[in-house]
């Protein structure tokens, strides 16, 4: 077992040796340039940059050589400082990636973090109820809803959720995260916090509900066919043991494999949720650095969702080997 | 035949009266009930199961399938009937509705009696008709007095729990005091019971870690857990091979002495039936075409089909180069005919069997046939 996850661990470190390249050269062939739109934003204002200047700020920069050769260089010397740990100056912020990203990540990871859970706890018994109660009403009636929620694009549905309880009927906050207006200290701040967080969460639940409970009930009815339920049955089990106990512990074993993706996304941020709402989140600033050519964030960004993803898949691998017994890591 | 093209129409008609039927149905199944309402009385007494007309349809898009049409036949004490009859016959189905395992809303007990003479644990006798049973009772019998074991050793076992895990919770569900230790004991003996070496390493093995042989003991290991009457054995051993088939019918035998019960054995094999059985049921077509005691069954056959059926058995000292089969096929399920279902691929048809389906006629006190070759006249 531990011999398995240290070879997965070196492995890891050659994907992500591979996933930070194919970034890097990605970024540096992206037709925004950092040092163009600034000097552009100082002409607006009315003076005038010499041609060293700006010659001198795409070397300070690093951006000078835009051959093969320079972006090679570029590359290496950015892997150089992470090999120190030092992601790098932020061209936006002018502070270290890692303290950009760091402050925030807990709002989106907050929201996210929320949501998975009400996710889960919706999505797992109306997909197992959809399941036991094939083709009735009930089935019929979760899966529209369910489906209605997989159509609507979160753009639109988050617009009318802050449109109705927001705007029309004051519930909630409209936007950002914390009331400006007011400072509030220990519980009323954190019930504050609740607030302006209720309907991003809202939105995202209601979204991605649709997916797992299809997923649940497909894995559901394919484990209530099999011979095993059968015998669950003919042995005198009560059918609530046999859905929750016998059937269960079978539909868990696909949800594990599906566990791998989790972790990226309860860090990556929610782009166009943190948008609509105007929270200061880890998508909406990611966003705005892609837009702005910021390429020390957009690599740290990215090499932290990657590494966050290699985790996922090797802890999902290890949970695959704990709920399924034929699964033997080796 | 154009049968089986169905206009939209028809398809409409056929849901709209499956919807009726099967709502009626399922209401039955799940409606709360006291005990009287399917308590009833032997017709012989030394039964200790009588299924009595039995129905069982699954109600398909296609139309009505008649799986089992009819069946009647009785399961003495301490005997073993051997149910016989090719895929499709109607054995598992009839064996499902004696367990109440058929797959709701299709397949339904659709009319029809399946007396089980019941012991509680007291050793009060009631007859119970299951077919009338409602779901929340089912457990008084199923798996308690009434045990299955199935022919798909390889995948009836949950892989995700121990067999030891699988097993204590047998125990566990007749007699829920039993403390962990006792039920791991109980485990261990039943283990023991149906020959398997090395119990304690079998316990706490997965269902993987086992071979076909083996899994099918632990399910009959499992099936003796609760001291049923009555064993229904589906095919126990179809999946298996030649020499593990012998050792678990071996097994089967001696076990129906030590548990002082009831077998109903299903297979397609003759040879099982000829060496297992006291007595015989021939199904065709969803229907008992003959039925009798072993000796009569194989040494004086009466219906063609059950001559058919021991001449298309392979054998080692004849000289002919081909097997004998049966020329054609059994009919279409959903549009039964009204004659003789075997009719058309029956050698000794005369006039009379394009008339009515033959009735059941005994020719001995334990011999019955349905053709129309014994009408007496």
């Amino acid at each position: 077992m531990f011999k398995y996850i240290l070879k997965r661990l070196v492995m890891s470190v050659f994907i992500l040796l591979g996933v930070s390249m194919i970034i890097y050269f990605l970024i540096r062939l992206m037709p925004v340039d950092f040092i163009q739109d600034k000097i552009n934003a100082i002409n607006q204002g009315g003076a005038t940059v010499s041609e060293e200047t700006v010659n001198a700020m795409y070397e300070m920069y690093g951006l000078g050589d835009n051959s093969f050769l320079g972006i090679l260089k570029g590359y290496f010397s950015w892997l150089s400082a992470l090999a120190r740990f030092d992601l790098g100056t932020s061209f936006v912020y002018g502070i270290p990636v890692a303290d950009v990203i760091f402050e925030h990540m807990g709002v989106s990871f907050a929201i996210a973090l929320i949501a998975t859970i009400f996710e889960f706890l919706i999505a797992i018994p109306l997909g197992i109820t959809a399941a036991t109660h094939q083709y009735s009403f009930r089935d019929y009636l979760v899966t529209v809803l369910v489906m209605i929620g997989i159509s609507l694009p979160s753009f639109f549905f988050g617009q009318m959720l802050k449109d109705i309880f927001a705007l029309k009927l004051g519930w909630f906050p409209a936007s950002g995260l914390v009331d400006a207006t007011a400072s509030y200290t220990g519980l009323s701040l954190l019930g504050d916090y609740i607030r302006h967080m209720f309907l991003p969460i809202l939105t995202i639940v209601i979204l991605s509900i649709g997916p797992r409970m299809r997923m649940t009930r497909t894995n559901m009815l394919e484990v209530m066919n099999s011979d095993y339920i059968r015998t669950a049955r003919a042995k005198g089990l009560k059918e609530s043991v046999v859905i929750n106990k016998h059937a269960f512990r079978n539909t868990l074993i696909p949800l594990v494999t599906s566990l791998a993706g989790l972790l990226p996304s309860l860090f990556s941020g929610a782009i166009i949720t943190e948008q609509v709402f105007d929270l200061p989140g880890i998508g909406n600033i990611a966003l705005d650095a892609m837009n702005r050519g910021d390429i020390p964030f957009i690599m740290g960004y990215n090499m932290f969702l990657a590494l966050l993803s290699v985790i996922g898949v090797l802890l999902a691998d290890l949970m695959y080997g704990i709920v399924d017994p034929r699964v033997k890591l080796e | 035949m154009s049968n089986n093209y169905l206009s939209g129409k028809e398809i409409r008609a056929i849901a709209k009266e499956n919807k009726k039927v099967m709502k009626r149905l399922e209401a039955q199944k799940y409606r709360k009930c006291d005990e009287s309402e399917y308590i009833t009385e032997m017709k012989e007494s030394s039964n200790i199961l009588e299924i009595d007309e039995l129905h069982t349809y699954f109600f398909t898009e296609q139309g009505v399938v008649k799986a089992v049409n009819g069946v009647s036949f009785d399961v003495p004490q301490n005997k073993t009937v051997g149910v016989v009859g090719e895929s499709g016959c109607g054995k598992s189905v009839t064996s499902m509705s004696v367990m109440r395992l058929l797959q709701g809303p299709t397949g339904q007990i659709y009319s029809g009696e399946i007396r089980f003479k019941s012991k509680d644990k007291d050793g009060t006798e009631k007859v119970f008709d299951i077919a009338k049973m409602p779901m929340a009772d089912i457990h008084k019998i199923r798996g308690n007095q009434i045990a299955m074991i199935f022919q798909e050793p390889m995948t009836s076992l949950n892989p995700v729990f121990t067999i030891g895990q699988q097993l204590d919770e047998v125990t566990f569900i007749h007699n829920p005091e039993a403390s962990k230790e006792d039920a791991k004991a109980k485990s261990i003996e039943m283990l023991n019971l149906v020959g398997i070496a090395m119990p304690e390493r079998v316990y706490n093995a997965f269902p993987h870690e086992l071979s076909g042989g083996m899994r099918q003991r632990v399910m009959i290991s499992m099936a003796l857990a609760s001291n049923p009457r009555l064993i229904i054995a589906d095919e126990p051993t179809t999946a298996l091979d030649v020499t593990i088939q012998a050792q678990i019918l071996d097994l089967l035998r001696d076990l129906k002495t030590k548990i002082d019960g009831s077998i109903m054995l299903i297979t397609h094999d003759l040879g099982i039936i000829a060496e297992m059985a006291d007595y015989v049921i021939v199904m065709y077509a969803g229907r008992v075409i003959e039925k009798g005691t072993v000796d009569e069954i194989f040494h004086n056959p009466l219906h063609p089909y059950t001559i058919g059926l021991q001449k298309s058995k392979p054998t080692l000292n004849s000289d002919s180069e081909t097997l004998f089969n049966i020329p054609g096929n059994v009919p279409n399920p959903i549009n039964m005919p009204a004659y003789c279902y075997f009719k058309e691929r029956c050698s000794k048809c005369t006039k009379k069997c394009s008339g009515e389906y033959p009735e059941m006629i005994q020719v001995s006190p334990t011999h019955f046939v349905a053709c129309h070759l014994y009408d007496e006249e």
